[in-house]
């Protein structure tokens, strides 16, 4: 992130020397847009290739090991207790590829790995399907904000397109504009739903952060991703919940 | 106490033996508070236990209860001495069960086939 925010400035550093060519030319770069826009949404698919990835790949697995429904005993209780209503199932697959649950924002399904059934205790499973339940509760919020990062993107192009002849530098900068701005909307959408469940009492903070603690051991370094915050900085967030009971003040 | 090197043969042998209690036991803070109430000459509350593995006494709380659930520790309530209280104050007291030494058994020597 760092790197990308060193090479992102400097580029745009540059660009500002570039501010006296000829505006005709900075104009007939401004349609090259529509090129550029291709390329942006390829890289919006790239950065969300962790839960993309995951949900390409349960389609094909499906088609030959259906994955079992169901109904978590809780489920409907933790729905309702975060203000929304949820009576699907939730799908188990034995898929190796899928190493972590996710949310299908457009189907509104949630997918659970087997695994993570049987080395979770019932209230951590709570809380994850708690977790999940708020990115289907904020889905048309977080599309909304997907669409909104790809127009903030334009408007930008637009404005770089207006003091750069360079399409190199054009590419490159709004590239990692968008890298940037994406991966602060994936994270925010990621501690958002951290927060909701324990927030509105459906889950507890203990158990969500009892799984973070599981998951942090488990892997060798916590940097995070584009996605996902560092599971440390999760877990610091919760904590400030067992020390509060002015829960929703908090956030 | 648990270190890195040892936790990490734990989580090797935990893939080889798969069960659902094992699994339990495999995490961090978990494995952490049964070495802990394990060693204690007495039974320990809540308190205490949270101060010996660093954690919040509400996470350690949290981990007690699932521990409970499975038959790994015993909890009763007693009371115990604290500063300022002559009579002392009720605490929950966690001592071992016979099935914890049976687990941790197992997992020894589940880590002493992965070394």
């Amino acid at each position: 992130m760092v790197l990308i925010s060193i090479v992102f400035l400097s580029i745009v550093l540059g660009t500002n020397l570039l501010f006296f060519l000829p505006s005709a030319m900075r104009w007939a770069l401004a349609l090259v847009y529509v090129l550029l826009a291709e390329i942006m949404v390829f890289s919006v698919v790239r950065l969300i290739t962790g839960s993309a990835g995951q949900i390409i790949s349960s389609v094909f697995y499906n088609r030959k090991h259906k994955p079992e429904k169901r109904y978590f005993p809780e489920m409907k209780q933790i729905a309702k207790k975060m203000g929304m209503e949820y009576d699907k199932p939730i799908l188990i697959t034995e898929n190796p590829s899928i190493k972590s649950p996710f949310t299908n924002v457009f189907t509104r399904n949630i997918t659970f790995p087997a695994s993570w059934i049987r080395k979770f205790h019932r209230t951590e499973n709570d809380a994850i399907i708690g977790h999940e339940l708020a990115h289907v509760k904020y889905g048309l919020k977080f599309i909304g904000e997907l669409l909104l990062v790809t127009f903030v993107t334009w408007g930008f192009a637009l404005l770089l397109a207006t003091i750069t002849w360079s399409l190199g530098i054009y590419v490159i900068a709004e590239l990692a504009f968008m890298m940037l701005i994406l991966s602060y909307i994936l994270r925010r959408n990621e501690l958002r739903a951290d927060w909701e469940g324990p927030a509105c009492n459906a889950t507890t903070p203990e158990a969500l952060i009892s799984v973070f603690e599981y998951l942090k051991a488990e892997c060798k370094r916590d940097d995070g991703s584009e996605t996902h915050p560092p599971l440390e900085a999760r877990i610091k967030r919760l904590m400030r919940l067992l020390d509060s009971d002015r829960r929703h003040q908090d956030n | 106490m648990v270190t890195v090197k040892y936790y990490r043969n734990v989580v090797t042998a935990m893939k080889i033996i798969d069960e659902g209690t094992a699994q339990i036991v495999m995490h961090p803070v978990r494995f952490k508070i049964l070495q802990c109430v394990r060693e204690a000459s007495e039974p320990l509350f809540v308190e205490q236990i949270a101060k010996a593995v660093e954690e919040h006494p509400r996470l350690v709380s949290h981990h007690l209860d699932v521990l409970q659930e499975i038959g790994l520790i015993d909890c009763r309530y007693g009371l115990a001495k604290a500063k300022g209280s002559a009579r002392g104050v009720a605490v929950r007291l966690c001592s071992p069960t016979p099935k914890l030494t049976e687990v941790l058994h197992d997992i020894a020597e589940a880590v002493a086939e992965v070394r």
